[in-house]
């Protein structure tokens, strides 16, 4: 009886801890976007064997920045209300915290700026494809995108090691 | 709201076209507020300014911020005809006005919920009266004139240095993908 009430209390914490639920939507959100990053690289890696393989990859990759713009405003909106949640002991920008804060929101503007040129990239090529020029076009972009992804893809892991040493280290 | 928003976006240009705005306006949204943060929290009042803001508000005030940020971006695309190759001034017109109106929007939309929420929590512990709730109305109103221009200037400003930043961002895109070069 004593385990029953102690797992509705428990159920009960966590409908009412909006904190929780927000940590929670960006912990989802984080793995989308790096998760779909890396599977969009691998797509692209393996187009690399032809152009109708080039076809594919764009577009799954489309499809995954839909679903990736998405998940960087919640990571955003969510980000600052995770910092919201600190309120008046949010530690000094001088302290090991605030460096790693520091450090993590530059892995992030550095993101989204790259994530921009990515999918602007991608916009042209979608708009190309389907004209004369598409197979040429393709064929360059099996070369270049893939490192696009890369490194973007890349950098989510970083941020995401930084979130971990923000929270636990 | 949120919905119109993104059908807007949704509507126009072709279909890379309709990505690229669903990219940009997160984008622009999610970059002013990363430059916020990396602005406040070095000067230490980032902590006191976050503290008076609940957790329900601050997502709803990155919402409108985003929705903002869509209806500016569909905007401007629309206004240069979808043409990334755009020139460089036209790209800057186009975002200035939509930044304008974006801006404009978010404040009035923001002024309208902050009164709704005051006028329903008002009436709900029998403080506001029928007076109270004609006179707050006339106060949205002249601040939605009066606010309203002030946030369509700061918007416009904004707007265009967010279009810059994506001619930069579409110089280098074009440099990965190839294409034609912006018109001078």
């Amino acid at each position: 009886m004593d385990a029953l009430a102690g797992s509705t209390l428990a159920i009960d914490s966590l409908v009412i801890d909006g904190h929780l639920l927000v940590r929670g939507v960006h912990v989802i959100a984080a793995t989308l976007l790096v998760g779909g990053g890396v599977l969009a690289w691998a797509a692209w890696l393996d187009a690399r064997s032809g152009a109708e393989g080039s076809r594919a990859a764009l577009r799954l990759a489309i499809r995954y920045e839909w679903l990736a713009w998405g998940a960087l405003g919640v990571l955003v909106a969510t980000g600052v209300g995770n910092l919201g949640v600190f309120g008046e002991a949010l530690p000094a920008p001088e302290t090991r915290w605030g460096r790693a804060l520091m450090v993590k929101l530059g892995l992030v503007l550095t993101l989204l700026l790259l994530s921009a040129v990515r999918v602007l990239a991608l916009a042209r090529l979608r708009v190309d494809a389907e004209g004369e020029a598409g197979d040429a076009r393709m064929a360059r972009a099996v070369r270049v995108v893939p490192r696009l992804y890369g490194v973007t893809a890349l950098l989510g892991v970083g941020v995401v090691a930084t979130a971990e040493v923000l929270a636990h280290g | 709201m949120a919905e119109r928003v993104l059908g807007r976006v949704r509507a126009g240009g072709p279909p890379g076209l309709r990505v690229a705005a669903w990219a940009l306006g997160s984008m622009h949204a999610a970059l002013l507020t990363l430059v916020g943060l990396l602005l406040a929290f070095p000067g230490g009042e980032l902590g006191n300014d976050l503290d008076g803001l609940s957790t329900g508000v601050g997502l709803g005030l990155y919402a409108l911020l985003w929705a903002a940020s869509l209806l500016g971006t569909a905007g401007a695309l629309r206004r240069i005809g979808h043409d990334i190759s755009a020139s460089t001034d036209r790209v800057v017109g186009a975002g200035a006005l939509w930044g304008g109106v974006a801006g404009a929007a978010f404040l009035i939309v923001g002024l309208l919920a902050l009164a709704v929420y005051a006028t329903v929590e008002g009436v709900g512990e029998g403080t506001v009266g029928a007076t109270d709730t004609v006179f707050g109305a006339g106060v949205v109103a002249a601040g939605s004139v009066i606010g309203g221009a002030f946030a369509f200037a700061v918007g416009a400003m904004v707007g265009a240095l967010l279009a810059l930043v994506d001619v930069a961002l579409l110089t280098a895109a074009r440099a990965v993908a190839g294409g034609p070069r912006a018109r001078p």
